[in-house]
């Protein structure tokens, strides 16, 4: 997971509350627009998991990539490992323990350090998700590598894709530059359902997408676009595509083996650019 | 194959408008194998005829490269007769000017290379060769400044037209006789693209093949790519000219270049383990410019061999076989025109060595 967000970004802000491990890329910490909201529950990946904070029982952290995935690429053969926010000298660290074998038999126990910021209140606050508003259309998008492998040949073609799906199966993405148009269509998706948080199923949003041949279309800037792709390839699951017609495009990349909230799931929200 | 509903999207079917050329590859990576070789310029020149389809770059009106691509390698080509419609005088726009013989008429228009080769390749198919036997491909791997892709392409079996590891890409290409934009359609799979590709006024080339037969060969050399390959990789990169010597006496075959590293000089016997075959007809040595050379390295690394003819001027055609399918070859040729001694204006003396 931390490889997928390390493509994303430079730094980002780890959430932990009480029930979940939060990865978010926020607008304030990307160049771009481009935002993330990833979530996993804590059970999945910790054993114990001890957590107080003043701030409502959550603590913000800002992470920096390299720092991070570089101190989690020494735990992969590791027995046991500790993690704990920890203070060093006045700066607050993520304390990493590590313990190994050795090739001999015996324990070797290895600490890193990786410094944070603590992101205060009046901060965080600002990292919440953006709102999504308007009828939306639903697809479970096509194996994510041959998408990328499309849109890195559209990517030389111009500078903003149009992404486009209707819930009749169908997934679109558009290029057009100057001297050349370029138009990928896939068939025979699945239009899933979304339910609502706790799983239970919505209806589907009525009129606009009764027809349902219907296409909703958004433009995003092609280098956001490339950027979710490389991203969500390094743990390709399910990626449910949603587009509310000219406005935004949430791609919902699902870490378990079905379309299971409680897995984990990372959000991405991509911007529309106007023509 | 590409499902029935695609013909539709694209207007009316072709009874309809008999004026548009249309027509089907099985394996995009034909077409895809013969541009790759020229495709040293950012446009070329497009010639659809009856024959086939033409690709010409040409570059400081010093060399030309060009890659044909023939009707029989097509599943299906429809090449429009005029008969039946208004045609305007623009149509073909050839040296030979306006013709009603349908035998003559052609589509010539200029086209983006790269973009070209990225829609030909929107589903996959990458910067080195996209078929060649793992041979070839680890030859081209080994040239110097092969891309690291290359080189692990090397590793992986080619794909075949029956091969479970991928499945060929077909495109559908159509035309308006007017030549005013190509249109592709690629399927892969289920997945559909479609690309329109503007097209420009066709640039004038000269007409460096009327130089090259004008004057009677002096020399000709069959040899197998590798050999070349290795020969060019010899040379110093630095060097600004390459000469070419052919004699009909030793050393028979000379190519040398002098540059900032030093000079290099490679001769090649008339043996037939190395040389297929050799003709000359009187010793000549000729200079050509090293950046007018390189580009044929691209046509060369994807060839299995190579035909090289010097004509009475010094002019130089080298005709690359590649392969562009498991049973096909088609042939890719550059052109090249000599360096003058300024001198004299005559071509260096072949009396002295080089």
């Amino acid at each position: 997971m931390a490889l997928s967000v390390e493509k994303l970004s430079k730094r980002w802000v780890l959430l932990f509350t009480p029930e979940y491990v939060h990865f978010i890329v926020g607008k304030s910490s990307v160049a771009s627009t481009l935002q993330m909201f990833g979530q996993i529950m804590q059970d999945r990946i910790f054993e114990d998991y001890d957590l107080e904070s003043m701030q409502d029982n959550k603590i913000f952290l800002e992470v920096t990539a390299e720092l991070f995935v570089r101190a989690l690429r020494s735990t992969q053969q590791a027995l046991d490992v500790k993690l704990r926010l920890t203070k060093k000298d006045n700066w607050p660290m993520l304390g990493l323990t590590i313990t190994n074998a050795s090739k001999t038999g015996n324990r070797l126990v290895v600490t890193q350090h990786i410094p944070v910021r603590v992101i205060q209140q009046d901060e965080s606050r600002e990292l919440v998700e953006p709102a999504v508003g308007g009828q939306q259309v639903q697809i479970l998008l096509p194996p994510i590598a041959d998408v990328r492998t499309i849109v890195e040949r559209m990517k030389a073609l111009g500078s903003h894709v149009m992404v486009g799906a209707n819930m009749n199966g169908e997934f679109v993405l558009k290029v057009v530059a100057d001297a050349v148009k370029v138009e990928t269509s896939f068939k025979g998706l699945t239009n899933p359902e979304l339910g609502a948080e706790d799983g239970t199923p919505q209806p589907t949003p009525t009129s606009l997408y009764q027809n349902r041949r219907r296409f909703a279309y958004v433009r995003v800037d092609m280098r956001d676009f490339v950027r979710f792709l490389h991203s969500s390839v390094v743990n390709p699951k399910h990626v449910v595509c949603c587009i509310v017609d000219g406005q935004n495009l949430c791609l919902y990349v699902y870490l378990g083996n079905g379309i299971d909230l409680d897995d984990g799931q990372f959000i991405y929200y991509i911007p529309a650019r106007a023509h | 194959m590409i499902a029935s509903s695609l013909g539709n999207s694209t207007g009316p079917p072709a009874s309809v408008r008999p004026n548009v050329f249309r027509a089907k590859l099985d394996d995009v990576r034909a077409l895809v194998s013969v541009l790759k070789a020229v495709a040293f310029k950012d446009k070329a020149n497009c010639i659809i005829s009856r024959d086939g389809m033409r690709f010409v770059v040409e570059d400081s009106h010093a060399s030309l490269a060009r890659c044909h691509l023939q009707q029989a390698h097509f599943r299906d080509y429809f090449f429009p007769s005029q008969h039946g419609s208004v045609v305007p005088q623009t149509l073909s726009i050839d040296a030979g000017g306006p013709s009603d013989d349908p035998a003559t008429l052609e589509i010539t228009f200029s086209v983006d290379i790269q973009t070209l080769l990225d829609c030909l390749t929107i589903f996959g198919g990458s910067s080195s060769n996209p078929f060649s036997s793992p041979a070839m491909q680890a030859r081209a791997a080994e040239l110097p400044g092969a891309s690291q892709q290359q080189q692990s392409q090397a590793f992986r079996h080619p794909h075949h037209r029956d091969g479970d590891e991928k499945t060929c890409v077909a495109v559908r290409i159509s035309c308006p006789l007017e030549g005013n934009e190509l249109s592709l359609t690629l399927e892969e799979k289920g997945v559909v693209t479609m690309c329109q590709l503007t097209t420009f006024e066709p640039e004038p080339h000269v007409d460096l093949h009327a130089s090259f037969a004008a004057q009677r060969i002096v020399g000709k050399v069959i040899m197998k790519s590798q050999w070349l390959r290795d020969a060019f990789s010899e040379l110093d990169g630095t060097s600004d000219t390459v000469t070419l010597l052919v004699s009909p006496a030793a050393p028979y075959f000379r190519l040398s270049a002098s540059g900032l590293a030093g000079d290099t000089q490679m001769d090649y016997p008339k043996d037939t383990d190395v040389v297929e075959s050799f003709h000359c007809m009187k010793t000549s040595t000729n200079n050509y410019k090293y950046s007018l050379l390189q580009p044929c390295l691209r046509a060369l690394a994807l060839s299995t061999k190579s035909n090289i003819r010097i004509n009475e001027t010094g002019f130089l055609s080298m005709q690359f076989m590649v392969p562009i399918n498991e049973n096909d070859i088609s042939f890719v040729e550059y052109l090249v025109s000599p360096l003058v001694d300024e001198d004299d204006g005559n071509p260096p003396n072949p009396g002295l060595a080089p």
